[in-house]
């Protein structure tokens, strides 16, 4: 394990790998920064290049993207007061306050160095935690892997939705499109209808690009062409006085963010709030969260970077992603012919490590092009959605086809992408269908495995610890949303019952 | 919601009902005694038409305080004027017929069309701009992806 590390950390520090990250770095806040580009589309761009790169190289460009990408979505937050993704609402709060009082500059300055700082917290945590839990999987059956898988989807289709009926609807939907194909036991086509475009099955990267990118397009035509104007700042660079006030908040958002990125599908500005909300609570001046502080651009900030750190551990540790970008990375990771999940650990170990050492110069590289380029990167800003939209659209197509040289994978994307978007009009969340695609193939080759070994006893499901566990764990992520409401609701007639004597 | 919900629970019900009775033309069983491919079709068919039906169950719950049909229009973004539908509209139009034209035309050729006619559509009228750019940007990402990332790009039965 020593050696994989040494090795790992080593193809990480090759001059192609850090070039790579760098540039990745680079993209992602870009793709971060600007309204209606996210960090998941900048990743999508980004994929067809990665098939002429070497594994390393091609991962470390997307962890660049990923790092980068976390950390640009509060430029535009703080700028212009329109996040550049979802994890960055809590930074217009105090980050636009900020920039109205004239001190963008400073407001920037202290966004950029908290998540290094929370993006630094998750790597140590990913580089400790990661070998552990890879040997506590390496022990799996299939029944637990049945279970843990299980419990990934679960967790996502009862926490990216409102309801759990319309989570759980888009994984089986998703679940549904993966039996497409080759039986991956014994071969039987399924649902091919006799095309041998779809004997290979619908490939996930189509429908994750068709998934994610066209709704993205079709939001961003609805919305016009707004042409936003970077404001001037002035010094970039935190002062000492700012470093020491923000030591605390940073230290809150860097450990939610990290626990909150390990649990799957419980997203980032779940993460974000809560730390800004911890952030104020243990304030020496509570009241001046909201009004411009650089306590409430830190403490979300730490959280939004160091989610990522978060997120990678049970992705490369059990092959289960904790939010898109993971799932899009298990994705790329698959086209380069490798399987995240501790087996990666035992069969490609200097692999492994060089993917956990590259995100950690994916953080350092975030922070030296963000402090180098800042002037140069908020000028894009302006660059209007007209000219945007093509191009990412042709990107798209390119990464599409690029897969196995068929129009039909540009059909399947098309497909994909209309399908978003009857979800969106049904309010039912993407999330869990791309997870089902990611992993759906895995949950019923591992559930046939275990039935084959039992000679179709179920009660394997539950004498197994391991699975009873996850089992257990699915259980409780199910009633969790229903405890919430109940909760809320109880807390509601409390306080309706405390208020009616007094309005009375 | 009430009526979209409706409407959603029994497109997905159909669809389902479609798929359980192709998965009922599967082979029922393999040599060993692992379930045979129709197994997981069968658990897929079963959930989805009890979350179908649960969703048609909330969406008639939830039609007293849906807005009849206007419940089916896509919700409008707050505060944006220049929201507009029928732009999105066109637009996913136009990235359709961009894509079954790829067959037939290629990248090369069919994507300055569709550069231009959706610059168009987004918003950019400058004559000058739009035809400069949806010649140069299509052609530098041409050669970008065959020359130097060697990459297969999409070639027409038409026009290479």
């Amino acid at each position: 394990m020593n050696g994989d590390l040494l090795q790992g950390f080593y193809l990480a520090l090759a001059p192609t790998s850090i070039l790579a990250t760098a540039l990745g770095a680079l993209h992602g806040l870009i793709c971060g920064m600007m309204p209606g580009l996210t960090t998941s589309a900048g990743i999508i761009i980004l994929f067809p290049i990665t098939f002429i790169l070497e594994p390393t190289t091609a991962v470390a460009l997307l962890l660049g993207v990923f790092a980068g990408g976390m950390t640009g979505g509060s430029f535009a937050a703080i700028l212009i007061n329109i996040p550049g993704s979802p994890s960055a609402s809590a930074t217009t709060m105090d980050g636009f306050p900020l920039t109205q009082k004239g001190e963008a500059g400073r407001a920037l300055g202290v966004s950029i160095v908290s998540s290094f700082t929370g993006g630094l917290f998750s790597f140590f945590c990913l580089i400790l935690i990661a070998p552990q839990l890879t040997k506590v999987a390496l022990q799996f059956r299939a029944a637990d892997l049945f279970g843990l898988v299980f419990f990934g989807m679960s967790v996502i289709s009862a926490f990216a939705a409102k309801s759990l009926v319309k989570g759980l609807l888009s994984t089986f939907l998703g679940l549904m499109i993966v039996t497409v194909g080759m039986d991956p036991l014994v071969g039987t086509a399924r649902f091919t209808f006799g095309d041998a475009n779809m004997l290979a099955g619908i490939h996930f990267i189509a429908a994750l690009v068709g998934l994610f990118a066209i709704p993205e397009i079709v939001a961003n035509l609805a919305e016009g062409n707004i042409r936003s104007v970077a404001s001037r700042f002035g010094r970039v660079f935190p002062s000492w006085a700012d470093i020491k006030k923000i030591r605390l908040p940073v230290a809150i958002g860097s450990i939610v963010g990290t626990f909150v990125g390990i649990l799957p599908g419980a997203g980032g500005p779940i993460a974000v709030f809560v730390s800004y909300d911890y952030a104020q609570k243990v304030s020496k001046e509570p009241e001046q969260f909201g009004k411009g502080c650089v306590e409430g651009v830190a403490a979300p900030e730490s959280a939004n970077s160091s989610i990522a750190g978060g997120a990678l551990i049970p992705m490369m540790t059990l092959g289960i992603p904790g939010d898109p970008i993971t799932a899009i990375l298990i994705g790329a990771l698959l086209v380069h012919g490798m399987a995240p999940g501790p087996l990666l650990f035992v069969e490609q170990g200097p692999f492994a490590f060089s993917v956990l050492f590259s995100y950690f110069i994916a953080i350092c590289s975030t922070a030296t092009v963000a402090f180098l380029g800042l002037r140069l990167i908020v000028k894009l800003l302006s660059i209007p959605r007209s000219l945007l939209l093509p191009i990412i659209v042709s990107l798209c197509v390119l990464g599409t086809y690029a897969l196995r040289n068929s129009f039909f994978d540009i059909y399947v994307m098309f497909f994909f992408g209309l399908v978003a978007l009857s979800f969106k009009w049904l309010d039912i969340p993407v999330v869990p269908m791309l997870l089902a695609l990611v992993l759906g193939r895995q949950l019923e080759e591992h559930m046939r495995v275990a039935l084959a070994s039992s000679k179709g006893d179920i009660s394997i499901f539950f004498t197994s610890p391991w699975c009873l566990f996850f089992l257990c764990l699915s259980v409780v992520s199910f009633a969790w949303p229903f405890f919430l409401e109940w909760r809320v609701k109880k807390r509601a007639l409390k306080n309706a019952s405390a208020s009616a004597p007094s309005s009375t | 919601m009430g009526l979209r919900n409706i409407v959603g629970g029994v497109v997905i019900l159909g669809l389902t009902l479609y798929y359980g009775g192709l998965a009922t033309l599967l082979p029922k069983r393999t040599t060993t005694d692992a379930p045979g491919p129709h197994f997981f079709p069968y658990l897929i068919t079963v959930s989805i038409l009890f979350l179908s039906a649960m969703l048609i169950l909330q969406g008639v719950r939830g039609l007293k305080g849906s807005g009849g049909l206007a419940d089916l229009r896509p919700e409008k973004p707050p505060a944006n004027e220049n929201f507009s539908i029928a732009r999105a509209a066109a637009g996913l139009l136009l990235t359709g017929l961009y894509f079954l034209a790829l067959s037939t035309f290629g990248f090369f050729w069919s994507t300055p069309v569709f550069f231009a006619a959706l610059m168009w559509t987004s918003g950019e009228r400058r004559p000058h701009i739009l035809l400069t750019l949806a010649i140069i940007v299509p052609m530098f990402l041409f050669f970008l992806f065959r020359d130097l990332f060697q990459l297969p790009l999409p070639r027409g039965s038409f026009f290479g």
